[in-house]
């Protein structure tokens, strides 16, 4: 696509994430604590929102082909690496979550994905409970790194 | 020149913290008690000018959070309930109270607000959903998360704060 040399129009959902690759995500500098992300940064309710490394570069997050049109000067972006998502577990009330990806490609951003929580025993989606879903936001909170710094 | 209150504590508080009372060694130990119990009194007037610069400081950011509209994140988040706004300025004044105020206000991704606390390695912040959930969090380092959801009414909601004011004095 037009200015977006990561992008593409194939929406076909590539299901294999690769260990090394990053997670990007944009952000504002409200949203940062001791050069820390804020874990009300992440939307475990619905799937937080990412770019997968493996059809994007870090700034192509902040591209509007990426951001539904809107130019964002002064947000910065940081990334976790599939494998650290992958490696979080939480047991509770005897039921065993984690956290899934799921390419979901969009016309203008073929990096589009989801981080979602999921049970781990059937391996499906799941609408976790409250602290289930809080305790993974902390914990992605102290997984990202910051990339590009959001300015002033 | 008549002196305001105000004008008198920012002309000579600095000072006051600095010196030692100036009197001679045969009366050092009267006047020094009479010195730390005035110290006492000026350091309680000072803190509770700084927390009423934090609590303005935090009324105005709530504010600011409270006209946040859809997608003010850029990635569809919902802006916060005018319930979870009004749950968060009652935890400010309940906070206040509780001598445990906090370092910032955000808005969460989720739906809602949360107060923060940041002190050093340690972190903890009470978020009032947008659909009537209330959740306490502290962590400090790598170190298992303590979360708890509670009702968000005064009771409760002063439990939460005492949480947070035992986890960061502990």
């Amino acid at each position: 696509v037009e200015g977006s040399p990561q992008a593409s129009d194939d929406l076909t959902p590539d299901p294999v994430f690769e260990a090394w690759e990053r997670l990007f995500r944009r952000f504002n500098r409200t949203h940062i604590q001791q050069n820390m992300i804020r874990s009300q940064d992440f939307r475990l309710r619905d799937g937080v929102s990412v770019n997968r490394e493996k059809y994007s570069v870090s700034t192509d997050v902040l591209h509007p082909n990426c951001c539904d049109g809107q130019s964002l000067p002064g947000w910065g972006v940081y990334s976790v690496k599939v494998s650290d998502v992958m490696g979080l577990l939480k047991i509770e009330n005897a039921e065993d979550y984690g956290l899934c990806l799921m390419h979901l490609p969009k016309p203008k951003c073929r990096a589009h994905s989801d981080i979602r929580v999921r049970v781990m025993s059937s391996g499906l989606e799941s609408s976790a409970t409250k602290p289930v879903r809080e305790y993974f936001r902390i914990q992605l909170s102290r997984l990202m790194t910051i990339d590009l710094e959001a300015g002033a | 020149m008549k002196y305001s209150a105000d004008a008198y504590l920012d002309d000579y508080l600095p000072a006051f913290d600095l010196v030692g009372p100036p009197i001679s060694l045969p009366f050092y130990d009267v006047a020094k008690d009479a010195y730390e119990q005035v110290l006492k009194k000026i350091l309680e007037i000072k803190e509770a000018r700084g927390a009423s610069r934090i609590i303005e400081s935090l009324n105005t950011r709530l504010t600011e959070i409270a006209r946040f509209q859809h997608n003010w994140d850029t990635y569809d988040a919902d802006p916060p309930s005018a319930e979870s706004v009004r749950l968060s300025r009652l935890a400010l004044r309940l906070a206040e109270h509780e001598r445990v105020l906090p370092n910032t206000a955000v808005a969460s991704a989720e739906g809602g607000v949360a107060l923060c606390w940041d002190s050093g390695a340690k972190h903890a912040y009470v978020e009032f959903g947008n659909d009537g959930t209330a959740i306490v969090a502290t962590y400090q380092g790598m170190a298992e998360p303590s979360i708890q959801e509670f009702r968000p009414d005064i009771s409760f909601i002063t439990d939460a704060l005492k949480t947070v004011h035992s986890f960061l004095q502990s």
